[in-house]
């Protein structure tokens, strides 16, 4: 086996440095399954106690990549080892959408949760910014942030879907960031337009940012 | 569609240590692919004594077969390419009527030769089952083994079987010393699992007394591409396996394989093979062409499949 010490948290866990957030959840799951007892892609091939031992590894690997300062930590120890993969980041980089201005979208009040405690707001309001900080600088305006700020408004997805009658599939579909299954673009941009209305966000610069994003993923139709 | 004239540009070999977890059907169903965008391509089915592609293209007596091709010591593919009624693609069809002891190592290096210099855009070997040494050369022939898996238990042990013996073979091939040679040999034929070392491990141990011959074999190494294929997804679930799998392979080998795509099971192949046609022309609306157009095109560009697959 190999020596787990010489991994880095997204060998580990065998995602990409530039994974999102929930690639990298998606991948401590498949993990947890693949190294947990019984599974038919290890028995045979590690000892229970090697599969005990890649199982701490794959939830410290978890934690950290959790850990948005933890992760950019290794980042940065990865890039100045040249192990960062520069070349296709500057590539993703490249078609920055026209927006009109450089600075990125601001949270607006949520008409939702009016009466809801006012420092509350202030804290849930705090962390969105944060959140869309941390997009703006990865350049990452993928579907994902939509669910991050939900939850950080404490929403369910009914709760969207009651207020923007867009179906949950579609809904969980933009989420999840796979897009394969979604009607063609211009509904799309339509309800991303809108669940960011609903979230509070300034729909008018975020929505083309993530539908270039999902433009890009879904590639030439 | 492009200069074929200094020899194709990919030659690809699709194995799996097992049998029926449908290499025909991907490497024929990948060729009609690659030709429908424009390419041209051969496919050689190299499935020493269970050759039946041309039965899978509706071709029912091949003119020409590779077994001819060995027996009549040609340097040439070119004579004995079928055309098949896709454009664009031709058939080499398969050794029927090759003696039973397989063909031998001058006739495995003329083929690697004519592959070299066969006037196509891509090359699709078929290869058989097991993992012989026979069909080791051939899948290690191309540049790019294609590699399928199902997601059954039985399929994925035979995979770690082949792989072994397959990086094996590319090391021990590698280098003439002897002594280096009985030193893989030992290496990768431990009896207790987790005495096996990753193979960069065995390289970098090597290096000590061999510093070249690591570095060489290294090389070897980075040679091997490897691409797994998942075949027959019946569930949601089912697709994760690739993911386990090339998990498993980099933490027991220490090797880098890409998980190139899946393909959904699809009663509509069976009707296929019974009626010898291929699902790409008969079905290609149905799930599983678009998979395999999926995974051509993922192979074509370099590209995996991503955790947010689905």
């Amino acid at each position: 086996m190999i020596e787990l010490s010489s991994l880095n948290p997204y060998e580990t866990l065998d995602v990409d440095p530039r994974a999102t957030v929930a690639e990298i959840k998606r991948a401590f799951q498949i993990a947890l399954k693949t190294y947990g007892p019984g599974h038919m892609a290890t028995a045979g091939l590690f000892t229970e106690q090697q599969r005990e031992e890649i199982l701490s590894r794959v939830h410290e690997a978890y934690n950290i990549l959790m850990d948005p300062e933890r992760r950019g930590h290794w980042d940065e120890i990865l890039r100045q080892k040249g192990l960062y993969p520069l070349e296709a980041e500057q590539q993703v980089r490249l078609p920055a959408p026209d927006v009109g201005s450089t600075t990125p979208p601001r949270p607006r009040p949520v008409e939702t949760h009016l009466q809801e405690d006012p420092k509350l707001r202030e804290e849930r309001d705090q962390r969105v910014r944060e959140l869309l900080a941390a997009a703006e600088q990865r350049r990452e305006w993928s579907g994902s942030l939509l669910r991050q700020v939900r939850e950080v408004r404490s929403l369910t997805l009914d709760d969207i879907a009651q207020k923007t009658k867009i179906g949950r599939g579609h809904l969980r579909s933009i989420e999840e960031d796979s897009y394969e299954f979604l009607p063609p673009d211009v509904y799309v941009k339509g309800f991303v337009t809108q669940i960011a209305k609903v979230l509070g966000l300034d729909a008018g610069s975020l929505a083309p940012r993530i539908m270039e994003h999902i433009r890009r993923s879904r590639g030439p139709r | 569609m492009s200069d074929s004239r200094k020899g194709p540009r990919g030659v690809w070999a699709v194995g799996g240590g097992k049998g029926g977890t449908g290499k025909t059907l991907i490497a024929s169903n990948m060729a009609i692919c690659l030709a429908k965008r424009g390419h041209r391509v051969l496919l050689v089915d190299a499935d020493v004594g269970g050759a039946n592609l041309h039965t899978c293209l509706g071709i029912e007596r091949p003119r020409y077969t590779l077994g001819t091709f060995f027996q009549e010591h040609q340097s040439d593919l070119s004579g004995f390419m079928e055309e098949t009624g896709v454009a664009n693609l031709f058939l080499v069809s398969g050794t029927q009527d090759y003696p039973v002891r397989g063909p031998k190592v001058r006739d495995m290096n003329r083929l690697r030769n004519a592959l070299k210099r066969v006037q196509v855009d891509y090359v699709i070997l078929d290869i058989g089952s097991g993992s012989a040494q026979t069909t080791m050369e051939l899948f290690l022939m191309a540049g790019l083994g294609v590699y399928v898996i199902v997601p059954e238990p039985t399929s994925i042990e035979n995979t770690y079987r082949f792989l072994k013996e397959a990086l094996y073979w590319t090391l021990v091939r590698g280098t003439r010393k002897r002594s280096v040679k009985s030193a893989l040999s030992r290496a990768f034929h431990v009896g207790r699992i987790e005495d096996f070392q990753p193979v960069p491990e065995m390289l970098r141990q090597l290096s000590r007394t061999e510093p070249l011959v690591s570095r060489i074999l290294r090389a070897h190494l980075e040679n091997f591409q490897v691409r797994l294929v998942l075949n027959q997804v019946r569930r949601y679930e089912d697709v994760e396996v690739g993911f386990s799998v090339r998990s498993a392979i980099h933490k027991y080998f220490g090797l880098r394989v890409d998980y190139s795509g899946y393909i959904n099971f699809d009663e509509r192949v069976i009707q296929c093979v019974r009626s010898r046609q291929s699902l790409l022309q008969s079905f290609p609306d149905s799930n599983a062409s678009k998979c395999i157009e999926n995974l051509t095109q993922r192979l074509l560009s370099q590209g995996q499949l991503a955790f947010d697959f689905f």
